[in-house]
């Protein structure tokens, strides 16, 4: 993917700039505000990575301009404010996802690659409030389950969970990502509460069935393929 | 509490710069507020008495001159009525007798002048008419001048005289006088008398502003001594108290009002040291765990990315130490204090319980929920899960297989909703619940060596947030973790 890094320490735009290059992706930097809204008018990235805290226009500011000039380019905000006032403000400002530094690379890659497929619309299909995905079939709003035409009763968290898997198929999913999204918790747990949470959904969803489509990507997160090896 | 401390020992005013350092020495007597404020009353005290007694002065003064007047007025009319029934030869010689017991009486001091209609002077003491008496009955203040005086007084001073004179119906004039002097001494008299009352006032009233402003310099002189011993950075000082002989006062109040402050400043900053101690201990197990796997990668030909992964996750689990400590600090120093909005506590409740019930049936717990619907309260939704979140995993953590874990919510008597989360089988003392609520404290009867230390210290900070407290007990191996909030109408 091309990305534009808004971020006004050169070191740490540089590194992140190197490391995603060597992932196979084009960036471009900007150092506040401004640049980014310049770069953005001269040129189309799939998404954008912003400071929020930088020299003559915050990172808050531009993704407001942005929005207002009807510019939908998804954008992640990446800061070491990470309240859940000044995340509520990121978002509300237009922004499409929050990640707090200190960050991992591969939270913040996994959570890039969940906003550029969504934006790009390689999300899973959804007709008459069905998703189907791979040989899965999940109702928006009856909540009702068929794995291969069979009938897969769920708890509700468990077909939240399902649902969010069902829509970001052949992607890492990172735990702090099911964390925020399924149960919005925006804090750390230490326990392996989410692990628990899938092994459950496995024993519904995978267990009486062939191929298992929840896959755990050691260290990582989860991937819902039907290839294990999507990744690799 | 514990960032408050450290908040605190930072902008720590034990050493100031001599820049922003009030100048302040030992006041001397004059400068003390007491003596100021004594000045200021006999001041005031003193004008005050100045003032009754020139009240007093004037009242004596009409007095003494009304009963002067009322005398002279009097003698007229007696003479006048001696005139008219017996005629001028009895006026006369009436007269004459009155000079004559004038004359016996020493300093006295009525003065009388008959003239006839042509104007010769027929009897009385004095030598002239005095030019401004008027003939109408009334007592006037008329100067009387050396001339007008009797000869044979000469001693007597000119001045303004209280005098009344009339004209008979035969056109002879009659005037009486009366000399001031005895009044004037009696004026004097009273005047000095007020000079000395006065000046003894002033004095007395000065002289106890003086014991006053002593006596609390007294006793202020061994706080600002303590004090000073304290700005030079001795904590361990403390105000000394006097042998009480008597009923304790404000000052006695307001020293061991200070002791006890300094008591409790003292035991913050030894927690705070106690504290950073544990946060240096704490993160340099991680990081030597850290330094030591990077250093064995480094002694490789090549690096396994498995490896790696173990490295980044050990950064990742002191991450979210570091996180836990900022929001601890934010928490208790009440930055991220937060609005509080009406939250669902039975469906957040209802949700914890389903996400942590598993891991407890994995781990062979008995778990029991008794939670109530439909449950609202005021309060931080994302902060209340934490702590929730935090009561369940520790129970998880402290409960072997076969205990118990009851999480319940309900509503109190007072119509307030309560969170209680109990397990059985903890191993813990009474004397050790306040301390597991301070930072980085565990219990070795932990089942992992997961969880960083801040999971109470966090809950309790949360109830604080939320203007409640978090209470824990412990019964024969039942722990009990509970808190109140306060009920909501649902949005």
């Amino acid at each position: 993917m091309k990305l534009l890094i808004v971020e006004d320490d050169p070191i740490a735009a540089e590194v992140l700039a190197q490391n995603l290059e060597s992932l196979g992706h084009q960036t471009q930097l900007a150092r506040n505000g401004l640049e980014a809204l310049a770069s953005v008018a001269q040129d189309s990235f799939d998404v954008m990575v912003i400071d929020r805290m930088m020299p003559k226009m915050d990172g808050i500011e531009a993704i407001k301009q942005l929005r207002a000039n009807h510019n939908t380019m998804p954008v992640l905000i990446l800061s070491a404010l990470g309240d859940v006032d000044e995340r509520v403000e990121g978002l509300q400002a237009g922004g499409d996802d929050y990640l707090v530094k200190p960050y991992a690379l591969r939270e913040l890659v996994a959570r890039l690659e969940v906003l550029v497929k969504r934006s790009q619309t390689v999300m899973s299909p959804i007709l008459n409030d069905w998703i189907e995905v791979f040989d899965l079939r999940l109702n928006k709003v009856s909540g009702k389950v068929f794995r291969q035409e069979k009938r897969v009763l769920l708890q509700p968290q468990e077909r939240k969970l399902l649902e969010y898997f069902a829509l970001n198929p052949n992607q890492l999913i990172t735990r702090n990502m099911l964390l925020e999204k399924v149960w919005d918790f925006h804090f750390d747990t230490d326990s392996n509460l989410i692990d628990t949470q899938i092994s459950r959904l496995r024993t519904k969803v995978d267990k009486p069935f062939h191929p298992p489509l929840i896959h755990t990507i050691r260290g990582k997160g989860y991937v819902f393929s039907h290839t294990p090896d999507v990744l690799a | 509490m514990f960032f408050r401390t450290l908040q605190t020992f930072w902008r720590n005013p034990l050493k100031r710069s001599a820049n922003n350092e009030l100048n302040v020495t030992k006041p001397n007597i004059w400068q003390t507020l007491a003596m100021r404020l004594a000045i200021r009353q006999s001041i005031f005290l003193s004008g005050l008495t100045l003032l009754a007694m020139l009240t007093l002065y004037w009242a004596l003064n009409s007095f003494v001159l009304a009963q002067i007047s009322s005398d002279l007025s009097y003698n007229l009319g007696q003479l006048t009525r001696i005139q008219q029934t017996q005629g001028q030869a009895s006026l006369i010689e009436n007269l004459q007798q009155l000079k004559a017991e004038n004359q016996t009486r020493g300093h006295s001091h009525r003065y009388y002048l008959l003239l006839s209609a042509q104007g010769e002077r027929l009897a009385g003491g004095l030598q002239s008419w005095p030019e401004e008496v008027v003939l109408d009955s009334q007592v006037a203040n008329v100067l009387l001048e050396k001339e007008n005086l009797p000869l044979q007084r000469m001693d007597i001073d000119e001045g303004f005289w209280p005098a009344v004179a009339t004209e008979f119906t035969d056109g002879s004039k009659l005037l009486i006088t009366q000399s001031i002097d005895s009044t004037e001494q009696l004026k004097d008299f009273t005047l000095m008398v007020m000079l000395l009352l006065f000046g003894g006032v002033t004095f007395i009233s000065l002289l106890l502003g003086w014991l006053l402003g002593n006596k609390i310099l007294q006793r202020i002189d061994p706080i600002n001594q303590t004090a000073r011993a304290i700005e030079s950075g001795n904590l361990s000082h403390r105000v000394r108290l006097p042998s009480l002989n008597h009923l304790p006062d404000e000052f006695d109040e307001l020293a061991s009002h200070l002791n006890r402050m300094l008591d409790t400043i003292e035991q913050l900053m030894r927690d705070m040291r106690q504290v950073s101690q544990n946060i240096a201990h704490d993160l340099r197990k991680p990081l030597t765990r850290i330094q030591t796997r990077v250093e064995s990668l480094q002694s490789q030909p090549s690096v396994s990315s498995d490896a790696l992964s173990d490295v980044l996750q050990e950064m990742d689990s002191l991450g979210k130490t570091f996180n836990a400590l900022l929001q601890l600090g934010r928490l208790e120093s009440g930055t991220q204090s937060g609005v509080l909005h009406p939250v669902n506590l039975s469906k957040l409740c209802e949700n914890l319980s389903d996400l942590y019930q598993d891991m407890g049936s994995e781990q062979g717990l008995i778990w029991v929920n008794n939670l109530s619907e439909n449950l609202w309260v005021q309060g931080d939704r994302q902060l209340l899960a934490q702590a929730i979140i935090n009561l369940l995993e520790n129970a998880l953590n402290y409960s072997h297989s076969g205990e118990r874990i009851e999480f319940r919510l309900q509503l109190t008597p007072k119509n307030r909703v309560e969170i209680r989360i109990d397990n059985s089988g903890v191993d813990i003392k009474q004397e050790q619940l306040l301390e597991i609520q301070k930072p980085f404290v565990r219990l070795d009867s932990a089942r992992s060596d997961q969880g960083n230390g801040l999971g109470l210290p966090m809950v309790k900070a949360i109830c604080d947030v939320h203007h409640s407290t978090l209470k824990l007990s412990i019964k024969a191996n039942l722990f009990s973790a509970v808190f109140v909030l306060n009920r909501s109408e649902r949005s």
